[in-house]
């Protein structure tokens, strides 16, 4: 079956939060006490109980002023740092698409929230898990659109097949170009496998707080493993052996020319 | 709006000014993110960059109340590129018409003007008349004293420069808003100018809107798909509230209420029942009275008869000139004229300009009947901090109102469509419909008066009310709105197009005589013997204009573009083909497309049929401050008035008092504005004791630019007062990029804007932005001038 | 700052393990290249590994957001996730312990089946392998974290947790050794004594490299260096635990006529094992 996908495109998102009341409310997930810090970007971050929050960014260039919004969730890699590194398999993915949680499986350890190149796993400190956005997995199975894809009432967020996004996105990319955005860009084409979350962009992914190649895990397990190797193989032994072992000879002369007995 | 919501994807150009359509209307903004995606550009006109702005292709900044200035610069532009489409100009509007050789304009006043009793004296604004009483038109549109030549030489002060000064906005941009704009003049490109508080909230609210009115005229955009004053109501029934007369000089249906000086029915008509000796003018108001005589059908039924004039002399009658709206009211109620107050879903303690004054005049009512769904600022303000309620006397009633999911109705939305809304669930606790509660308090005073006498007890004995004892049926109600036959209605052949007891199919079937009845003639037609139309749900499109005429009703008789005549050329053919509203078929005889603005032939008669000319107005003469819109500065303004010696609307409504003091620059040299968030609701109600909404805002907040605040040692984040000359409110300040200082006339001027949703009750509780505005209003409408004023802000220590 | 979401629990973790495995470590390295003949060092420091290692492991446990399913670790099969691998490899070292915990035990009692000191001979090995691995394998876990720049920025984390364990866990040894007064002889303890000074330069040249690499690949050495967290690199660490240690040692050597040098060395460099961690903990986070 074709993997599905959600496409965000941020050009025509006017950052009016429906998508994050509407995975409220599907997920039955409590409002947070949240403080007016100077931002219209409320909850400020994504929480065990926030799985989606729309980012604010005032960027100005060129004499250009530009409110970019950005709704953030689980990028649903396809090469998933948290599932690469969950020691029980809770974290895990749903027909090569969709990265979900386990609730019933899930320790708690928080190594995903660690591994996340996205910062969006997070611990639920009530809870003893983890959770995240859930693709709205049990809408998607259902035949239904996932939560925010439903409630956007631009078509900002669209779900369907991934590579019929792909190929709507890089259309739109370059109309967006011819349009005065040279900086526009499709987001997750390439990243950590491919994200089944694809982001048109209008300006660089830095410009949003977004890795622009985040390691690939499978890449970076190798070298780490050896780099421990090699460090467990040279650090205890040959340091360790040779000043004992100086010690123990300087030892064994003395006692040798005093006469054999060690002290 | 002139078309509605859907009919935004047909433009090619959308104008958004005085209003923030992504924001405050986020559904409806698809249509126009669906003009985009055809290639539409989008302009944003906006003190502030909003979340509009940040999906437009040109943002233009302007000064709050300056946008008669704004416009006065596009009309200059329109006129001197030639950009109007001219054909329909010539045609369709009064530009030909020639003015009264006496009329004129002077450092900023029209001929006529008496600064005593500050009015107009209009009789040199009127048309010149021929032999016949028609106006006099010059087609060729260069006579001098033609409204043309008139309104050419009024616009050619709004210079770019004079613009750019008094607006601070960039010349630039000016004139690349100005340039795409104008292209809509071309037959085949259709322009939205999409407004709405941001507009009408000044002391020159009226004239904003008839700038923008000009414009589309001028470029052929009325009547067209694609093209149409899209007015943004603020709620999703405000239309249909207004419709069925919530405002106080209206009956349902738009007609007059009667004043003291309307002695009979007759006296009446004749003032209000405008005459046309045009042949082609349609002037279909002269149907007034048969509105007038269903409508008191409606009310009065079998007690309305012929000689008592149908019980015209049973309304409450105001008094002729006085005016009765929200500032006017509360001033009365603060010198203590008012002894009882109902307030149904409004939350005036917030909602309301100058919440100091407001909130004070409540406390001399002796009673107040809130209902609501919560126990709103207005309903507890008698416990507010800071007052001692013992010191109060008001006797506060709390009615507990069930929401629309918890019962059945129409809602009207700002494109008129009517769509029924079905009951989802039952009403929570004690909580009712507001049809319950109204029937209730009716029944019951009647039946006091039944009981007790009373001093005027016959309107209310006999009034047409039976609606049985509990919850009267909505569709009840909804066919008595949309009108029934009490006796067999015959066409002009002697053939029953309508038989007695039956719902009258539309409002043309409507009479004089007392034979028929109808709650509201516009909504004439939305529940007829074919059943509900407004419950429809097809949303099939065969013509492809987003017509959707088979979902649910709009007024009047579901015509979803107004004024569709104008479409066509006077001979019938359409100005763009590709996007023909109405045709006409020649075989047929008829029009297909949408609902025509009657079936003659084309030529036959004017486009404008709900005016005696039958042209559009772009001289307009019954409004109070001038029959074309200037600019004239806010009642607190920074800067003294650039285009002429008239600082202020020499006719805004004022009401200067110790509550209610004027700020000078001095003190107050920061202009304010205020608006609403997406995530929060009017004043706060509905949206605050919601802990997901309040999640997405949690507290009143002030936006200001980074220049200002690194004036005032303002970090973003910072708690921070704002002042005006009638009361200071504590918000968080925003530092934003997205207000800049504006320059205006060589001089900087800062600007910044507050939100007004919060209030002292609520899960999310914080000073109201209304405590800052003043108590003055528009010339016309006395739209209290929310948009501008003067303060001054400061960082809380 | 951004939310901690491994926090003291993780550090002390970091510090007791690493304590527990250097000290092993070291101990059994004594004994196998001088034929054996410390057992009574292996002992010593047997009491002190398997008690700081059985806490180590419940902290880690209880620091679960639900300890109650720390089986389900092992009834997966994991192999991308170090965390996994560590997991096992605890369990294993678990075993191994108890092993030598049960020989120890029946030692006291007097239980000694003749087999006990084949075993013990080459448990003891084992033992010697998975702490070697305890201590390492932390480093991998932490460097799988991509986004945390701290932790992945460079390849040098392993290293410089073994060093660190190892220098703590000496330290610990030496210290012990000398309040138990065990008849071990007194090169041990010099040996001990020259093992800490090695292994503090040892940190210190692995630290500046570290550090160099981590600038290199724009990591945030600046919040390490003057940031917020720079008084407990500075002082606690760089100062407090690797410098005024190194230099007490080089100029007051072991055997000391005066008892309170000998402690204060490594208790300075148990302090400093202590704040090194928390320091890349927290700071790796923040």
């Amino acid at each position: 079956m074709a993997r599905k996908a959600m496409l965000v495109d941020t050009s025509i998102c006017m950052g009016c939060k429906g998508c994050q009341a509407a995975c409220k409310e599907w997920n039955d997930l409590p409002a947070v006490l949240t403080r007016n810090t100077g931002s219209y970007q409320n909850p400020p971050d994504l929480s065990a109980k926030t799985w989606m929050t729309v980012k604010f960014i005032e960027y100005e260039a060129d004499n250009r002023l530009q409110w970019l919004f950005f709704p953030m969730h689980c990028m649903h890699c396809t090469e998933a740092p948290c599932v690469f590194v969950c020691p029980t398999g809770a974290m895990h993915q749903v027909e090569g698409s969709f990265v979900v949680v386990n609730t019933d499986w899930c320790i708690g350890c928080r190594y995903c929230v660690q591994a996340c190149p996205y910062d969006v796993a997070r611990f639920d400190s009530d809870l003893g898990w983890v959770r995240k956005c859930t693709f709205c997995i049990d809408r998607v199975e259902n035949g239904l659109p996932p939560a925010c894809v439903k409630t956007c009432p631009v078509g900002a967020i669209q779900f369907g097949d991934r590579d019929l996004l792909i190929a709507r996105a890089r259309a739109r990319v370059e109309e967006l170009k011819r349009l005065g955005h040279p900086n526009a860009n499709l987001y997750g084409e390439t990243q950590l496998g491919g994200l089944n979350v694809l982001y048109i962009l209008l300006q660089p992914p830095a410009v949003y707080d977004l890795p622009e190649q985040p390691k690939l895990p499978s890449r970076s397990i190798a070298l780490n493993w050896l780099s421990g190797a090699i460090a467990a193989v040279v650090l205890p032994t040959f340091p360790l052996w040779w000043i004992i072992k100086r010690r123990m000879d300087a030892e064994a002369e003395t006692s040798s020319s005093k006469g054999g007995k060690p002290v | 709006m002139t078309n509605h919501v859907a009919d935004l994807a047909n433009s090619d150009v959308i104008l958004i000014i005085g209003n923030n359509t992504a924001e405050n209307h986020p559904t409806a903004f698809r249509w126009v993110i669906k003009a985009m995606e055809r290639g539409a550009k989008l302009i944003v006109v906006d003190p502030r960059f909003t979340r509009t702005a940040a999906v437009a292709h040109l943002y233009v900044p302007i000064r709050s109340g300056t946008d008669i200035a704004f416009f006065g610069g596009l009309i200059n532009y329109i006129l001197q590129h030639k950009l109007y489409q001219e054909e329909y100009v010539r045609e369709y509007t009064n530009a030909p018409f020639l003015i009264n050789p006496a009329f004129g304009f002077a450092d900023g006043l029209f001929s006529g003007y008496d600064p005593v009793k500050r009015t107009y004296d209009k009789s040199s604004w009127a048309y010149q008349l021929d032999g016949e009483g028609l106006p006099r038109r010059d087609p060729t549109m260069t006579d001098p004293n033609s409204v043309f030549q008139l309104l050419k030489k009024h616009y050619s002060r709004y210079t770019l420069e004079v613009v750019s000064a008094v607006t601070g906005a960039p010349k630039g941009a000016l004139e690349e808003a100005y340039r795409i704009y104008a292209q809509t003049g071309k037959p085949d490109r259709a322009g939205a100018i999409i407004y709405a508080m941001g507009q009408t909230q000044h002391t020159i609210g009226t004239q904003n809107v008839r700038a923008l009115a000009i414009v589309q005229l001028l470029l052929g955009n009325i009547g067209i798909a694609g093209g149409q004053v899209a007015a943004m109501r603020g709620l999703h029934n405000v239309q249909g509230s207004t419709d069925l007369a919530a405002l106080y000089n209206n009956l349902p249906g738009y007609l007059a209420a009667p004043t003291n000086k309307d002695q009979s029915l007759t006296d009446y008509l004749k003032r209000v029942t405008p005459g046309a000796k045009d042949p082609k003018s349609l002037n279909w108001w002269k149907n007034y009275p048969k509105y007038i005589v269903s409508l008191l059908k409606a009310w009065f039924g079998e007690a309305a008869t012929r000689e008592n004039d149908f019980g015209f002399n049973w309304l409450p009658k105001i008094t002729a000139g006085r005016d009765y709206s929200h500032i006017p009211l509360f001033e009365a109620m603060l010198r203590g004229d008012i002894k009882g107050f109902i307030v149904i879903g409004q939350n005036p303690a917030v909602g309301g300009p100058n919440s100091n004054l407001e909130r004070k005049a409540l406390e001399k009512l002796e009673w107040l009947v809130v209902v609501d769904l919560w126990e709103t600022e207005t309903a507890t303000f008698w416990k507010r901090p800071g007052v001692n309620p013992e010191a109060i006397k008001t006797e506060v009633f709390l009615l507990p109102a069930a929401s629309w999911l918890e019962r059945e109705g129409s809602v009207t939305n700002t494109g008129r469509w009517v769509q029924w809304r079905h009951k989802a669930i039952e009403p929570v606790g004690d909580s009712k419909p507001d049809l319950w509660i109204t029937n209730q308090l009716i029944r019951r005073v009647r039946e006091l008066y039944r009981k007790e006498g009373g001093v005027f007890p016959t309107p209310i004995l006999n009034l047409n009310w039976n609606y049985g004892e509990g919850l009267p049926a909505a569709q009840e109600v909804a066919k008595e709105i949309n009108g029934r036959a009490l006796a067999d209605i015959r066409d002009a052949e002697g053939k029953v197009i309508v038989e007695k007891g039956m719902q009258v199919p539309g409002f043309a079937a409507l009479q004089e005589d007392g034979s028929t009845l109808c709650g509201n003639w516009l909504y004439s037609g939305y529940f007829t013997e074919k059943g509900n139309m407004a419950a429809r749900r097809d949303n099939s499109d065969p013509t492809g204009l987003h017509l959707y005429s088979n979902w649910a009703w709009n007024w009047p008789v579901n015509r979803r573009i107004l004024y569709n005549r104008a479409s066509v050329r006077p001979d019938g053919t359409p100005w763009d083909p590709k996007r023909a509203p109405i045709r006409w078929d020649p075989e047929k005889k008829a029009w297909v497309g949408d609902v025509p603005d009657g079936p003659q032939p084309p030529g036959a008669i004017y486009p404008f049929i709900m005016l005696p000319e039958g042209v559009a107005r772009i001289f307009c003469t019954p409004l109070a401050d001038g029959p074309f819109p200037e600019h004239y500065e806010p009642w607190e303004s920074p800067v003294p008035n650039l285009l002429s010696k008239q600082q202020i609307n020499p006719l805004s409504k004022i009401w200067e008092s110790e509550l209610n003091r004027r700020g000078d620059t001095a003190k107050y040299p920061i202009v304010g504005t205020t608006y609403r968030l997406t995530e929060h609701m009017q004043a706060g109600g509905m949206s605050r004791n919601l802990p997901w909404l309040v999640e997405l805002q949690p507290e009143p907040f002030v936006e200001i630019s980074e220049e200002l605040a690194a004036e005032k040692g303002i970090k973003n984040g910072d708690r921070v007062i704002v002042e005006t000359s009638r009361g200071a409110a504590e918000m968080v300040a925003v530092v934003t990029k997205r207000l800049k200082p504006f320059h205006v006339n060589g001089r900087v001027v800062h600007q910044v804007g507050i939100v007004w949703h919060w209030g002292y009750e609520g899960i999310s509780r914080g000073d109201s932005g209304n405590l800052l505005t003043p108590h003055v209003g528009d010339a016309n409408t006395t739209m209290p001038e929310f948009k501008a004023f003067l303060c001054d802000i400061r960082k809380v220590v | 700052m951004r939310e901690i979401v491994w926090g003291w629990p993780i550090v002390l973790y970091l510090w007791v393990a690493g304590i527990a495995g250097g000290a092993y470590l070291a101990a059994v390295t004594v004994n196998v290249l001088d034929g054996n003949r410390h057992l009574t060092l292996v002992r010593v420091a047997t009491y002190l590994t398997i008690p700081l290692f059985v806490l180590g492991v419940l902290i880690l446990t209880f620091d679960l957001g639900r300890p109650e399913r720390v089986w389900h670790m092992f009834v997966s099969f994991r192999p991308t996730s170090p965390m996994w691998f560590g997991t096992y490899f605890l369990l294993i070292g678990s075993v191994v312990g108890a092993g030598l915990a049960v020989r120890e035990l029946g030692r006291l009692i007097g239980i000694e089946p003749p087999w006990a000191n084949k075993v013990e001979f080459w448990a003891i090995r084992l033992g010697w392998l998975f702490a070697l691995i305890v201590v390492a394998y932390i480093g991998v876990v932490f460097a799988q974290a991509d986004r945390r720049l701290l932790w992945s920025g460079t390849l040098l984390l392993p290293a410089l947790f073994i060093a660190s364990s190892l220098s703590t866990g000496i330290a610990l040894l030496a210290v012990i050794l000398r309040l138990t007064k065990v008849d071990e002889p007194q090169w041990v303890t010099r040996a001990l004594h020259d093992a800490d000074v090695l292994f503090i330069i040892i940190e210190l040249g692995l630290l500046a490299t570290f550090l160099a690499w981590l600038a290199a690949s724009g990591g945030p050495v600046k919040s390490l260096l003057t940031g917020t967290l720079s008084i407990w690199f500075w002082v606690g660490l760089v100062l407090v635990g690797l410098l005024v240690p190194l230099l007490l040692e080089l100029l007051v050597p072991a055997p000391h006529p005066s008892r309170w040098v000998v402690f204060v060395a490594p208790i300075l460099v148990l302090a400093g094992g202590l704040v090194f961690r928390y320091v890349v903990v927290f700071g790796g986070q923040m």
